[in-house]
């Protein structure tokens, strides 16, 4: 059988999407990166105008994970719908170095909350090797705001291990967060 | 245990005598609009506890002896969800009463609660240093990020042992980090075919980085 899974990588511009996608795919990642005309050119040289594609193969030819890129800004929300069917997990990233940070995942919080409360989700901070505690502490005022939990975790989008790590996290969410259908009640 | 005579009891243990006071006055004015009387207690046990938790060091004891633990603060979207402004507002204040008030009642129709130590637990928030905690307890933080679980469900849906949870429950508790609920079950789990396909998937992709399961 020829399953097929979906994970999106969600961030503002220059938050590592393309950069992750790169490190696991085991195709050449498909990219649609432009150069930078606009304030951005003097963070970075190109920026993703769609989206970002590349494919991890599971078993040989038995299976394939699809990894997407998508913008986090509410005005690409409609992108969503490409990958919404299938998806089994959203891993948001932060660029720590980036003054709007929280600006930005707070706006993705917002844009696609009803999305990411049903799926697995990890909020990763990228560019800084020891981000602060307070960064932390306001990613997580973050998601409280949308009524999301989640895990804020660092990273370094460069390193494959890093992102291999951030999937054993969300592996361990879908396994045993979203595996079972409680009929237990709390109050 | 709800009678129909008995007031509700709502504690308050850090609030302050006005805000005592106020919502001794909130809930005259909510009085018509509420299925049950619902009163201030000043000492044993009570239905719901208003913590406030712009001083949190002063509410964790007390919080315990509640089935339900409402939190106030000035500022309430800094807090998990839930959460409500700090001076108290009628509405909220009715939305938080009338919704305990049928919980308290279904609570009472079931059999199979034991107010003595049946308890379920949610997760608020993850730690922020979870990435360096043991990679089983990974597991039950995932398990409780989304509804609440006793420690029996959760030693039954990560196959670990159930003094194993406790330690990591204690430490999640001792960081405020995980609300304690009154819980009931019918020891009924769902899904176990969807545990299945995911756990298949993740041994799959965990393989094929190089870890082992």
């Amino acid at each position: 059988m020829n399953e097929v899974y979906k994970i999106v990588f969600m961030g503002a511009p220059g938050s590592g999407k393309t950069t992750c996608i790169a490190a696991l795919s085991d195709i050449p990642p498909v990219s649609t990166d432009v150069p930078c005309t606009d304030a951005l050119q003097e963070t970075k040289d190109t920026t993703t105008v769609a989206l970002d594609y590349g494919e991890l193969r599971l078993d040989g030819d038995n299976g394939r994970l699809l990894l997407y890129g998508l913008p986090g800004q509410s005005r690409f929300s409609y992108m969503f719908d490409v990958v919404r069917a299938g998806l089994f997990g959203a891993i948001v990233l932060v660029d720590a170095s980036s003054e709007g940070a929280i600006d930005g995942l707070a706006e993705t919080l917002e844009t696609y909350r009803e999305d990411l409360a049903s799926i697995p989700l990890v909020v990763a901070i990228n560019k800084s090797d020891e981000p602060s505690h307070a960064l932390g502490l306001r990613c997580q005022q973050a998601l409280h705001a949308q009524g999301l939990v989640a895990p804020v975790t660092a990273m370094d989008a460069r390193r494959r291990d890093d992102v291999v790590q951030l999937f054993e996290v969300l592996l361990t969410l879908l396994e045993f967060g979203f595996g079972h259908t409680s009929k237990g009640r709390a109050t | 245990m709800l009678g129909q005579t008995r007031s509700l009891k709502i504690a308050c243990p850090n609030f302050g005598i006005e805000e005592k006071g106020a919502l001794r006055s909130i809930l005259g004015l909510l009085k018509p609009y509420l299925q049950d009387p619902w009163e201030v207690s000043e000492a044993g046990p009570c239905d719901v506890c208003f913590v406030n938790v712009d001083q949190p060091n002063d509410a964790a004891p007390t919080a315990d002896t509640a089935s339900r633990v409402v939190r106030c603060a000035q500022r309430p979207r800094l807090h998990p969800q839930g959460a409500i402004h700090r001076p108290l507002r009628p509405h909220e204040v009715l939305a938080v009463l009338s919704d305990a008030t049928k919980q308290l009642k279904g609570l009472d129709r079931d059999d199979t609660y034991r107010p003595d130590g049946h308890w379920g637990f949610r997760l608020h928030a993850w730690p922020l240093d979870f990435i360096k905690w043991p990679k089983p307890w990974w597991r039950v933080l995932a398990c409780i990020a989304r509804e609440a679980h006793s420690i029996e469900q959760i030693a039954e849906r990560t196959g670990l042992p159930a003094k194993y949870i406790e330690v990591c429950m204690e430490r999640l508790m001792a960081a405020q980090l995980v609300e304690r609920l009154a819980y009931t079950s019918n020891g009924e789990v769902a899904g176990a075919g969807l545990k299945q396909k995911w756990s298949a998937l993740a041994s799959r992709l965990l393989k094929k980085f190089g870890f082992a399961r």
